[in-house]
């Protein structure tokens, strides 16, 4: 994508979806590259299952587009994005009557997702055979700490993990104070090491 | 830094939101501080273990979708209402509009209804010959009083140019004769039948804007009927002099005006038909007129000066100059503004011998 529009990967978030709201649309695919991975992981990680991300994905950049005239630049791009993201996907588990957050890292059936394999072949990819089993291990022991974060937790550790926002904005996003959104993310932190160390992993 | 404080500050100090100065305290504590060194190399290897989890990646023809619908949007003429001065001038526009609209509307609503105008004089005169001779001899031709009456401005205004051309008599033939100063009020109430009295009589049939208007003023127009007049009261003949009617209105005055035409329309019309009889000489009719609209007109409207005015020149015209007389001190009294012109009159009266 960088190498279709140099001159416009070098704009900052708010300058691309400016020159996206007057008709750029070349802008807007530069943010979709920049943001469409983040977005997506926060997504599948929040609602447990990647089918579900998927359609909550395209409805949050639907949003984005037809918000494009009333974006204000002073607001902070990915701050916006991700609270459309986590405004659908809230409206998501509220329409399938979902109390707590299923989790990718614990699927009620694990072939009906592939994120599961794809995890551990990515992390299963050292060539050498021992590091490779002693990897994919450490995949699943971290698969499994993650599943175990209480919801809360999980949808402040994923945000701060992956969408580069500040605790401020996640308090913002979520309808928390700064203190309770940090206090969250290192109970989050704490508890995935409990967990690991748990299953034989000192990190 | 001590550990406390430094544990209260682990989070902002692994992802890096730190202030540089705060920052630099951290990492000077955590030189010299092995256990809280030991806890946060602990998180920051968590941190690391996390990153390796894998970001699962859309669907490419979701991406495609999305892409293809951020095109066609791109691609879709912008609406006008994008464009922050559309959005600036869209509602003083739509704003102006509507004020424009409602100012016609309430214009047209003000505006005084046509009604057909039928002077008194000629019921009177058809009704009361007899009386009408004894006017004939007691007054002076009406039309130069008349004429006197009005400023030039003003009678231009409001006579059709016909009218002006033929001079101020409103009907054909020979100048209709005034009535004397009792006499024209009491022709009237002979000639006509009760509800005239309440000033029917200076509508047309079938006219009932001006219906309303007329309906309460009977009591204020029998105690003016009841000032008696004051015979060869040392006037020979009523002095109408030229000077203008009092129209000056402040900003204040003018938003009472328009409560007062709200609440009836017919004043502006009584009056205009009140100094349209004075022009022509019809005093009885003139004070008639310009009774009913004092009746219709609440205290402090600024639309009674000009009523005042009018009725002590029917007045003056009729002979009744004890009532004149009375009448400009009241609106010297209810009027500032005319206090002088009415101070004027009175010591003019004064001077000729009315009390």
């Amino acid at each position: 994508m960088s190498e279709r529009f140099p001159r416009l990967h070098t704009l900052s978030d708010e300058e691309l979806m400016s020159r996206y709201a007057r008709g750029e649309e070349a802008a807007f695919e530069i943010l979709l590259s920049r943001y469409s991975r983040p977005l997506f992981t926060f997504l599948s990680r929040y609602l447990g299952r990647p089918d579900r991300a998927e359609d909550v994905f395209q409805e949050v950049f639907y949003e984005v587009i037809r918000g494009r005239s009333g974006y204000r630049p002073r607001h902070r791009f990915a701050a916006w994005l991700f609270r459309i993201g986590r405004n659908r996907a809230v409206d998501r588990l509220r329409r399938n009557g979902v109390r707590k957050m299923e989790s990718l890292d614990h699927p009620s059936n694990p072939r009906e997702h592939e994120g599961e394999n794809r995890v551990t072949n990515v992390v299963a990819g050292d060539p050498d055979p021992e590091n490779e089993v002693q990897g994919r291990e450490l995949s699943k022991a971290l698969e499994t700490a993650l599943a175990s974060l209480p919801a809360e937790q999980r949808e402040v550790f994923w945000l701060k993990e992956r969408s580069g926002l500040s605790l401020g904005e996640i308090a913002d996003i979520t309808g928390v104070s700064q203190n309770t959104a940090k206090s969250r993310l290192r109970y989050a932190l704490e508890k995935l090491r409990a967990t690991l160390v748990q299953q034989g992993f000192e990190p | 830094m001590n550990c406390q404080g430094a544990e209260n500050l682990f989070i902002e100090y692994l992802y890096g939101e730190l202030e540089p100065h705060q920052a630099e305290s951290m990492r000077a504590h955590l030189d010299r501080c092995g256990t809280c060194a030991a806890r946060l190399a602990e998180l920051a290897r968590v941190r690391e273990l996390a990153a390796t989890a894998p970001d699962p990646e859309p669907p490419r023809l979701t991406i495609n979708r999305v892409i293809a619908r951020a095109r066609e949007e791109a691609e879709r003429p912008r609406s006008l209402w994008t464009f922050k001065w559309v959005k600036v001038l869209a509602p003083v526009c739509l704003a102006m509009v509507v004020g424009g609209l409602v100012a016609y509307q309430l214009r047209i609503g003000l505006a005084p209804k046509p009604v057909a105008y039928t002077p008194a004089g000629e019921e009177q005169r058809q009704s009361a010959p007899t009386q009408d001779a004894e006017k004939k001899e007691t007054h002076a031709p009406a039309g130069n009083m008349g004429k006197e009456a009005l400023p030039a401005p003003s009678r231009a205004a409001k006579e059709p140019p016909s009218q002006r051309e033929k001079g101020a008599a409103p009907a054909p033939g020979p100048s209709p004769p005034s009535p004397g100063p009792s006499v024209a009020r009491e022709s009237a109430k002979q000639a006509l039948p009760p509800d005239a009295e309440r000033g029917k009589v200076m509508q047309a049939p079938g006219a009932p804007a001006a219906e309303s208007a007329v309906s309460a003023p009977a009591a204020l127009l029998s105690t003016r009927k009841e000032v008696p007049a004051l015979p060869g009261a040392g006037v020979g003949k009523a002095k109408v002099d030229a000077a203008p009617l009092p129209q000056t209105v402040s900003p204040a005055e003018k938003a009472l005006t328009d409560g007062g035409n709200k609440r009836d329309g017919s004043v502006p019309k009584l009056l205009s038909e009140g100094e349209q009889a004075l022009e022509a000489g019809s005093f009885g009719d003139a004070g008639q007129l310009f009774s009913r609209a004092l009746d219709l007109l609440p205290p402090g409207h600024p639309d009674r000066p000009r009523a005042l005015f009018g009725l002590a020149r029917a007045q003056e015209g009729q002979r009744d100059l004890a009532g004149a007389l009375r009448t400009y001190r009241e609106l010297a009294k209810e009027s500032p503004t005319h206090r002088e012109l009415a101070e004027g009159k009175m010591k003019e009266l004064s001077g000729a011998g009315v009390k």
